[in-house]
């Protein structure tokens, strides 16, 4: 299983829920803020929130700006997309750049596995002309260790260098705690 | 009386919008470390996550599901009253198999999904709360072949007082009583504070 294929959580769990917001990077026209950590037994979810304004591309609303999102139609190159990566604090790391596919075997379960989906978007339209968002949701698994979890990015075709937030990953530890599994039988929900 | 007793029928609504919702570019809300189990039966349960706050108003998570059914193929109704007209029961009683949800304030104000949410009367006294969509997670949910899951993003405003912050349910149909689930009115106001705004103007220009 790639890094990248990872279900999406069952719904018969409700999270813990870690309480960041934070800014991870922003020009004059550009913000990414990284929100909403959801902690589940096996891994946490958390939203990825861009706000662009002043020169959308208002193919923005076809194309979503996130590396490893989908084959992009007319080959965007790499500089044009936003590249996403999760650091526990003993070094792994996982990125949405990096590829689908894997080799055969068995996934290594120490491996953090990044996913995304659903995502949500609006502007770059009639009625926002100058302004586009995009909230988009990702999970890891497993859970990180405790100690400082990173979230860098890097988009240069928005003039975003590399940035660096940290949050504890004690907290999200906590937070996984308290989610709830409402019907652990649950035959449809195994990867939970 | 019920904390969901149904207000008056009012000949005059306004739609109202989360205060934030057209201008999305201004502020990241905070966040508060809430996540509230509301009522639970062997096949449903009410739950609240991503509480967020604004400087004029929170925003969250309502996450409803239902168990594995007997019928694989039966398709869930939706379960809140359905959106986009201030008439949507007609004046019909209230149904069974719809969810009852509300806010209550610690100093008694409180607001309810009943009637014709998100529209209120158009001469609701400003601090009035209302519930609306909150315009940050789009609500999503429906049938998964052997139950059913609806996360539905809500908002209430102004922001509450301090004190307690009751959120109540019930959902006869589902064989949920009224149940009462109340957080510290501070958690909010304190993720209400740790707002910034995504950009250093404000997204005013």
């Amino acid at each position: 299983m790639s890094p990248r294929e990872l279900p999406w959580p069952c719904p018969n769990v409700i999270p813990g829920m870690a309480p960041l917001a934070a800014i991870l990077a922003r020009t004059e026209e550009t913000a990414v803020a990284v929100t909403g950590i959801r902690a589940y037994p096996s891994g946490f979810g958390f939203t990825l929130d861009l706000r662009l304004r002043g020169g959308v591309p208002r193919d923005m609303r076809m194309h979503w700006p996130l590396a490893g999102m989908f084959d992009h139609p007319r080959g965007l190159p790499a500089d044009t997309l936003l590249r996403l990566t999760v650091e526990f604090a003993d070094g792994r790391s996982v990125s949405n750049a990096d590829p689908r596919t894997a080799g055969p075997g068995e996934p290594d379960p120490d491996r953090p596995m990044l996913s995304d989906a659903p995502g949500t978007s609006w502007g770059a339209d009639e009625w926002y002309p100058d302004a586009w968002g995009l909230a988009m949701q990702y999970r890891v698994r497993p859970l990180p260790p405790p100690g400082p979890l990173a979230f860098t990015c890097i988009w240069p075709a928005r003039g975003i260098p590399a940035s660096r937030v940290e949050v504890d990953g004690a907290a999200i530890l906590r937070a996984a705690d308290t989610a709830v599994t409402l019907w652990p039988d649950d035959p449809y929900c195994s990867h939970d | 009386m019920s904390f969901f007793d149904r207000p008056a029928r009012v000949a005059r609504t306004k739609l109202v919008l989360a205060a934030w919702h057209r201008r999305r570019t201004e502020v990241l809300p905070g966040v508060a470390p809430v996540a509230l189990m509301l009522a639970r039966t062997d096949d449903t349960a009410v739950a609240l996550t991503d509480v967020r706050g604004y400087p004029n108003g929170f925003a969250f998570l309502l996450r409803l599901r239902w168990g594995p059914a007997a019928d694989r193929d039966e398709q869930p109704p939706w379960p809140v009253a359905m959106l986009g007209s201030p008439d949507p029961l007609g004046g019909e009683p209230f149904p069974d198999e719809l969810l009852r949800f509300g806010v209550q304030f610690a100093d008694g104000r409180r607001v309810t999904n009943m009637d014709g949410y998100p529209y209120v009367p158009e001469e609701l006294p400003p601090d009035q709360p209302v519930l609306t969509e909150g315009a940050g997670i789009d609500s999503e949910g429906g049938s998964l072949g052997r139950g059913a899951y609806w996360d539905l993003d809500q908002a209430v405003q102004p922001l509450p007082p301090p004190g307690p912050l009751a959120f109540v349910c019930a959902w006869p149909g589902r064989g949920i009583s009224e149940s009462r689930v109340e957080i510290d009115a501070a958690l909010v106001l304190d993720a209400a504070v740790a707002a910034v705004p995504y950009f250093p103007d404000g997204g005013r220009r």
